[in-house]
């Protein structure tokens, strides 16, 4: 009797609890400080958004810009790195010994996977959503163009990759062909080109840039009448022009000018959104106020040795300076000229508010003046090309007269490398003329042909079987 | 003043007899028909026929009991079938059956064997001959707090099982603590705390730091709240059988702490004070200012360069370390009122301690009251509040990984060019332009106080619905609010980039409600003594922050006291909110036979919010048996035998401990684009939501014995112990491809098996002297035995090293990974046909184990990186004796571990410098390989950015083995039988890390730089210098 008793107290208690308990919505999780896509992907204020931080991706500043910039500038005949915590990498880069788990090229190439992700997943909405304040058309655009710029960087460091251009592709891709990603890079800016607006809207894309990026894809790709007719295209625009004074463009006030076609800007206010070019490139012991890291970003006394001596270019390099303690220091003659291409006296901390150029009108001038080359070899339209360029930089023109297309084709590599030092062209250039790993071996580095492309991260073979690394690369 | 302290808040009475409404109105109609109890009376006296003032009084198998008074006497209702249970600590239980006295008088022996303690497990209390379950039980007062920041410092090396290791010394420093090992990828592997019945949430209220403030990784330790001078008891709860009760909670192991209370008789009051200085117990040796020049000239002439100091304006003019340390000092003051009648008892303490950090600017302060009491208006009903208010104030100087103008104190310290001058002529610091480095008494100056309170309070009530019959409520409340402010000064190197001084402030709360009911029912029907526990539990944790920042200041002299003095043209403001619930239900059965057989369930059902929607529910269940040996009649000619028993328990325990929304798609903040000449913030996607994510479960065995020997002479608890844990809450790797980088998943098996052996020893029992040892020793293997598909990944990451450990199939968790160094190349070697070709004489000589197809391939790259070492020892070791002559005693206590590596950052900034003028250790600078020193152990130190090999290597990673004297402890009681208002006086000194015998050459071989919340690796990266500690204290019993 007893033992019943107990057991129906226990079974009523137990009943009790249940009751208690009838409060199992509350498992559902309510995120209060984050946003449901749902409800925000609906709306033209969320996809905006959405498209902004895809901006944001996009741009590069201090760290990812420099590392970005080292793969593309310093394995060249232009600069190196020495010092600092960075010396060590920057080494393995500069000497050819880079393998797949160097953390530069992993962080390069895992940066350009986050603008593809946000725009896929605008693309994949914005369908549906009416646009009031802004032209909808416009801003599919702006987001392809994203897309296609972060293809363009990939091939050029990585050649194939996986084509990802939807939220519900593939998690475990397997690589894209070249040819596709080519194709793939050249429809998307088309596409965009053919929507944009010519005016620049704070540093939103326009048609220029488009044309511009296009004009670029087509000339690393090598196909010369595309890039010829696409450089063309752009300078019809007639929105265009070189910056009359070549030191004076980088100035951090004259940063909207006629010549820069596509930026990322930079600013030096809120702390890592600018670039710290400047801290990696001052000497030690430098007057000049403000961060100046451990680490050297410095130019071969063969660079700068080939400049004229009149050029206006060479002006920006730093190649004697006098140090705190008033000491002289030669910085020429010791591969330790310093480019201040990107100087801002007035920067905080390492953050300097000089744009970025990604495209300069002037590159499109020598793109069209090289497809040209390449396609009838020296003319006069391609010469006068190059001496637009020469002449605001207040050195000679050239004459037609002594050029062969070699020659040519030669000179144009040279007057690139005068025009865009410090602008991260130069490996895209050599890989061009295809001297990249020769002009390597000559300078007494192990250069091997199938460095022409970085492997991809281990990290990204590990997370993907389908992945096969690049030819050439063991690890 | 005592009448208040009696009266119970009228608000708790109220709540309690509103949920006593609600549940028991049902409940006690039944619970009519029982009845017939009867009154007892009668005395407890020792053998020599003393009173025993608040001895416990209990009905056996209830918490239901009373407590003697002054004189020894007691008075209870029981039934005629109960048992009463007379203990009184340091004396043996007795156990009469009431049958139908009225009077039941009894004499308690001495009693040095502790069977006969109650220990307290998960939602109840079992006594220690009955436990199944593998349960380490402290008392605070064999753990000799001495200046003690929180209760775990104090625990270190005592339990068998427990691995605790002070990741910071910094004043109020995190603690790493590890029962029975790491079982977790990504969760935590922290115990479980509960609090006076109250699990807390253990995770600082703030982890940022303020803009530009190079702040360590480990936030202060959340138990500095906890003033441990008021706990009673500390049970830590190991194997599954004691943990499964705790279900997605229990997987790390639970820490119990309960708090004191007050006995029914005289009012004590008592006041421990004590006082200590600490010093720097270990430097680390860095080059001097002449050794330092010479060094880098002589590497510079061997680079072929030239020298780039002159040798005869280099001097030596001290150690920038001594101008940041200090003598530290430590004051405690702890003043406690306890006391009771048969009906009510209470205790309550006020405490205050203060500690000087031994680097300058660093310290803790920290103020606690509470109250603790307890009424039984009748027989059948009990309630009772513990309540706990605290305030610390943590004066933080950096000292995290930041580096160059961000660096720490220590960092600057043990790095800055020593032939720099320390000050300018005027006495400020100098400040040098050649190195983007602050002077170290710069970064002193940079604000940084952490101040936070704490409320945590439990209110119970427990009612005998019938005799064997007892439900209890328990409600508890935690709320923590920290705020943190930092400023930089305008003219420090951050402060000088930026313009400005920098201001922030960080402020977060933390808050936890718990509603909780439990029904125990206790029957002993002959032979057959069984318990039964059934209960509800809910609990929700809500975190909330908000912070901010802004420059532009034209004063440092308001630092964070007046933002409207700044700029907001750079400002930033941030905020969260986010919560989780656990709605759980809970069983137990304890059963046994004789006191001979013993079999234990248990199983709790854990509803959490945090898992994805196909797995909000999980089943924790466990089964123990045990058996004494000892009472068999076979036995019984062992007379030397107390007590035998064997011990095995199977069971599941889970882990959650993953951070909100995991198994949610949202958007939150993304990238910041510049647009215009604006900084627009965007929202992108967050993670690709897992609907299946769950919690990690472990399943644990354990097979243990326990033997008393001599009647507790010798002492003997050992423990094998398996636990897997499996479905690892791991972020597995997603290709980048995807946009995102992993995807939190239930992959892996993480496997941690041992064996903990604790030993106590009474070697000498004598009137005059006495001396006993206890030895602790735990062996723990780890390692990863699956990670699903994936072959392993890498993780860690400080200034310039990255992918310090890795996690891969049949390694311990975060070995470390990197090269082998064997030896160096020397002049004559046939470098050219080596593996490194490009080497020169005195580069480091890495080994060629393997190459793409898992040869050796004559290339050394990164397929010759391996595991070079465990974070894990092999082993620890606690050995404490302790001796007893008349009035004085006597404590020694070592401890260590052993075999365990450990990577030393400082150690591979000296081996790879990351810019010339930066001082290294000596040791590796000193003996570096020349052409006239042919070392085979350290490089040249000659361009060794083109070293090629990893940096993570043998050479960095070193030997962390360590055995430390960690305190001595010498007291004497004084003799106050003259004094009458004195009842006890004990004065003592102590020492604390007095030896550290060890190999490894930074501070300290305990240290870790990086996060120790969430497993990471682990790294000493100028960690806060150990402190040796001597101090005087005194306890007065009034």
């Amino acid at each position: 009797m007893k033992l019943l008793n107990i057991f129906k107290i226990f079974l009523l208690s137990v009943a009790v609890l249940l009751f208690a308990s009838g409060c199992e919505e509350q498992l559902k999780e309510e995120p209060f400080d984050q946003l449901s896509p749902a409800n925000t992907l609906s709306t033209e204020v969320g996809l905006e958004a959405l498209l902004v931080s895809a901006y944001g991706n996009m741009q590069w500043h201090r760290f990812s810009l420099v590392q970005a910039h080292y793969l593309e500038e310093g394995p060249t005949d232009l600069f190196f790195e020495t010092g600092g915590g960075q010396g060590r990498q920057a080494a393995l880069i500069q000497d050819f010994n880079f393998d797949s788990e160097h953390p530069w090229i992993e962080g390069v190439y895992n940066q350009l996977w986050n603008p593809i992700r946000d725009v896929n997943l605008f693309l994949e909405n914005v369908e549906a959503v009416e646009f009031e304040r802004t032209d909808r058309l416009v801003r599919i655009g702006e987001a392809r163009f994203i897309r296609a710029l972060q293809y363009y960087w990939l091939t050029k460091w990585f050649g194939e990759v996986p084509l990802i251009t939807s939220p519900s592709d593939e998690l475990y891709p397997e690589k894209e062909s070249l040819s596709a990603l080519n194709e793939f890079i050249a429809t998307e800016l088309r596409a965009a080109a053919d929507v944009l607006p010519t005016e620049q809207m704070e540093y939103r894309i326009t048609k220029g840039a488009a044309l511009a990026m296009l004009t670029k894809h087509y000339l690393n790709t090598k196909q010369w009448p595309e890039c010829a007719s696409t450089a063309q295209e752009l300078m019809d625009l007639q929105l265009y022009s070189l910056y009359p004074s070549y030191p004076d463009m980088f100035a951090p006030e004259n940063e909207l000018n006629s010549e820069f076609i596509f930026v990322y800007p930079q600013s030096r206010i809120g702390g890592g959104l600018g670039t710290e070019w400047l801290s990696l490139s001052l000497p030690p012991g430098s007057t000049i106020p403000g961060a100046n890291f451990a680490a050297q970003f410095r130019y071969y006394d063969n660079f700068i040795n080939s400049f004229d001596l009149d050029d206006a270019r060479r002006t920006m390099f730093l190649t004697v300076h006098e140090n705190i303690n008033g000491e002289t220091v030669q910085l020429l003659g010791d591969d330790n000229t310093r480019s201040l291409k990107f100087f801002d006296a007035e920067r905080v901390g390492p953050d300097a508010e000089n744009d970025f150029p990604v495209v300069r009108y002037a590159d499109i001038l020598l793109s069209r003046a090289e497809a040209l080359n390449e396609l009838n070899g020296p003319t006069q339209e391609a010469v006068d090309l190059i001496n637009e360029v020469r002449v605001r930089a207040g050195v000679a023109p050239l004459s037609l007269a002594g050029f062969n297309q070699a020659t040519l084709r030669n000179h144009l590599l040279k007057e690139r490398g005068w025009e865009f030092y410090s602008e991260a062209k130069r490996r895209s250039d050599l890989i061009r003329h295809e001297i990249f790993i020769s002009n390597a071996q000559e300078r007494g580095k192990g250069a091997q042909p199938h460095q022409v492309l970085y492997p991809l991260p281990q990290t990204e073979l590990t997370a993907n079987p389908n992945l096969v690394q690049n030819d050439g690369y063991s690890r | 003043m005592r009448t208040k302290l009696l009266q119970p808040p009228k608000i708790i009475t109220k709540i309690l007899l509103l949920f006593a409404l609600a549940y028991w109105v049902p409940v006690s109609l039944i619970a009519q028909e029982t009845g017939g109890t009867q009154r007892v009376t009668g005395k407890v006296i020792d053998r020599n026929g003393e009173a025993l003032p608040g001895a416990n009084v209990l009905i056996k198998g209830t918490s239901e009991g009373t407590i003697t008074d002054a004189e020894g006497n007691y008075s209870i209702s029981a039934n005629p079938s109960d048992t009463l249970s007379f203990s009184y600590i340091g004396y043996g239980a007795e156990n009469v059956p009431v049958n139908n006295q009225t009077q039941i008088s009894i004499t308690l022996i001495e009693d040095i064997s502790q069977l006969e303690d109650v220990v307290v497990i998960g939602y109840g209390t079992v006594k220690k001959t009955d436990l199944t379950g593998s349960v380490s039980s402290v008392e605070p007062s064999d753990l000799y707090l001495g200046p003690a920041a929180n209760i775990d410092q104090a625990l270190t090396g005592k339990m068998a099982g427990v691995q605790i290791n002070q990741n910071s010394a910094q004043p109020g420093g995190s603690v790493n603590v590890r029962i029975r090992g790491a079982n977790s990828i990504n969760a935590s592997s922290s115990p479980l705390y509960v609090i006076d019945g109250l699990p807390i949430d253990n995770s600082p209220a703030i982890t940022g730091s303020g803009t530009g403030v190079s702040d360590n990784r480990n936030p202060p330790n959340p138990l500095n709240l906890i003033n441990p001078n008021d706990i009673q008891s500390i049970e830590v709860l190991k194997d599954a059988s004691a943990t499964a009760i705790y279900g997605s909670r229990g997987a790390n192991g639970v820490i119990i702490i309960t708090t004191k209370n007050g006995q029914q008789g005289k009012t004590n009051v008592n006041y421990d004070f004590s006082g200590g200085i600490q010093e720097v117990a270990r430097k680390v040796d860095m080059l001097s200012a002449t050794e330092f020049a010479t060094v880098v000239n002589d590497i510079r002439q061997a680079q072929g360069g030239n020298p780039l100091y002159d040798l005869n304006e280099v001097e030596d003019t001290g150690d920038w370390l001594d101008e940041v340390t200090r003598r530290g000092y430590i004051q405690n003051h702890n003043l406690s009122v306890s006391g009771g009648n048969d009906k009510n008892t209470f205790y309550s303490s006020i405490n205050y301690f203060d500690q000087q950090g031994i680097v300058i600017s660093s310290g803790l302060e920290r103020l606690t009251a509470r109250l603790n009491a307890r009424f039984r208006p009748n027989d059948k009903f009990t309630y009772g509040v513990n309540l706990t208010n605290s305030y610390t104030n943590n004066d933080n100087v950096p000292f995290g990984t930041g580096f160059n103008a961000s660096a720490g104190i220590i960092n600057s310290a043990l790095e800055l060019d020593p032939t720099l001058p320390k000050f300018n002529d005027d006495g400020t610091p100098y400040q040098a332009d050649v190195v983007d480095m602050d002077n170290p008494l710069m970064i002193a100056r940079v604000g940084s106080e952490e101040q936070t309170t704490r409320i945590l309070g439990t209110a119970f009530g427990e009612y005998a619905i019938i005799p064997d019959l007892l439900f209890k409520i328990n409600l508890g409340f935690d709320r923590v609010g920290s705020r943190k402010d930092t400023y930089i000064p305008s003219n420090t190197k951050v402060g000088i980039n930026n313009g400005s001084g920098i201001a922030t402030i960080i402020t977060g709360e933390q808050s936890s409600r718990l509603f909780e009911s439990t029904l125990t029912y206790n029957k002993s029907v002959s032979n057959h003594n069984l318990t039964l526990l059934g209960g509800f539990t809910w609990q929700n944790f809500v975190n909330r922050g908000f912070s901010g920042n802004l420059d532009g200041f034209t004063t440092d002299a308001v630092q964070t006291n007046n933002l409207a003095l700044g700029s907001t043209e750079n400002d930033n403001l941030n905020s969260y909110k986010n919560s989780n619930q656990l709605i759980s239900y809970l069983g137990r059965v304890n059963y046994n036979f004789q006191q001979k057989y013993y079999l234990t369930a248990s199983v709790r059902a854990d509803g959490s919010s945090r898992f994805g929607e196909n797995n909000k529910f999980a089943i924790f269940p466990s089964f123990a048996l045990s058996w004494r040996l000892s009472e068999e009649p076979f036995m019984s000619d062992l007379e030397f035998i107390s007590n035998l028993k064997l011990r095995t328990s199977w069971g599941q325990t889970g882990n959650q401990e993953i951070g909100n929304y995991a198994s949610l798609a949202t958007l939150g903040a993304g990238g910041l684009a510049l647009l215009g000449n604006q900084q627009v913030i965007g929202f992108n996607p967050i993670r690709i939501p897992n609907p299946d994510l769950k919690w990690e479960t472990t399943t644990q065995l354990d097979i243990g014995v326990d033997l008393e020997l001599f009647e507790g002479r010798i002492d003997l608890v050992a423990d094998y112990f398996v636990k897997n844990t499996d479905d690892l809450l791991l972020n597995l790797p997603l290709p980048k491809s995807s946009g995102y980088n992993s995807i939190l998943s239930n992959v892996g098996s993480v496997e941690n098996k041992g064996v903990e052996v604790l030993l106590n020893t009474r070697n000498v029992v004598g009137s005059n002297f006495s001396w006993s040892s206890t030895l602790t020793y735990t062996q723990i293997s780890n390692q990863v035995t699956s990670l699903g598909d994936i072959d392993g990944f890498t993780q860690g990451g400080l200034p310039f090293t990255a992918d310090i450990t890795i996690v891969q199939e049949g390694s311990p968790l975060n070995s470390y990974y990197g090269m082998i160094v064997d030896g160096i190349w020397q002049e004559g070697d046939d470098i050219e046909n080596s593996a490194q070709p490009s080497a020169q004489p005195g580069f480091p000589k890495f080994r060629d184990i393997s190459g793409p197809n898992g040869e050796p391939d004559g290339v050394i790259s990164s397929d010759d990186k391996t595991t070079i070492g465990s974070p894990f020892p092999d082993f620890s070791l606690g050995f404490r004796n302790s001796f007893s002559y008349k009035r004085f005693g006597l404590d020694i206590f070592f401890a260590g571990d052993f075999g365990q590596e450990l990577l030393n950052q400082n150690l591979l900034y000296a081996i790879y410098p990351i810019e010339e003028r930066r001082n290294r250790l000596a040791v590796p600078s000193l003996n570096r390989w020349t052409p006239q020193n042919p070392t085979n152990k350290w490089p040249s130190g000659v361009n060794p950015d083109t070293y090629g090999g990893s940096t993570v290597n043998s050479l960095s990673v070193e030997d962390a083995t360590f055995f430390r004297l960690r305190n001595v402890r010498l007291n004497y009681t004084l003799n106050t039988e003259a004094i009458r208002f004195l009842s006890a006086v004990n004065v003592y000194f102590q020492g604390d890390n007095l030896l550290l015998f060890t190999d490894y050459l930074g501070f300290d071989p305990e240290v870790n730089s990086l996060d120790n919340r969430s497993n990471s690796a682990r790294a000493d990266y100028n960690a806060y210098p150990n402190a040796r500690t001597y101090t005087v204290g005194c306890q007065i019993t009034f």
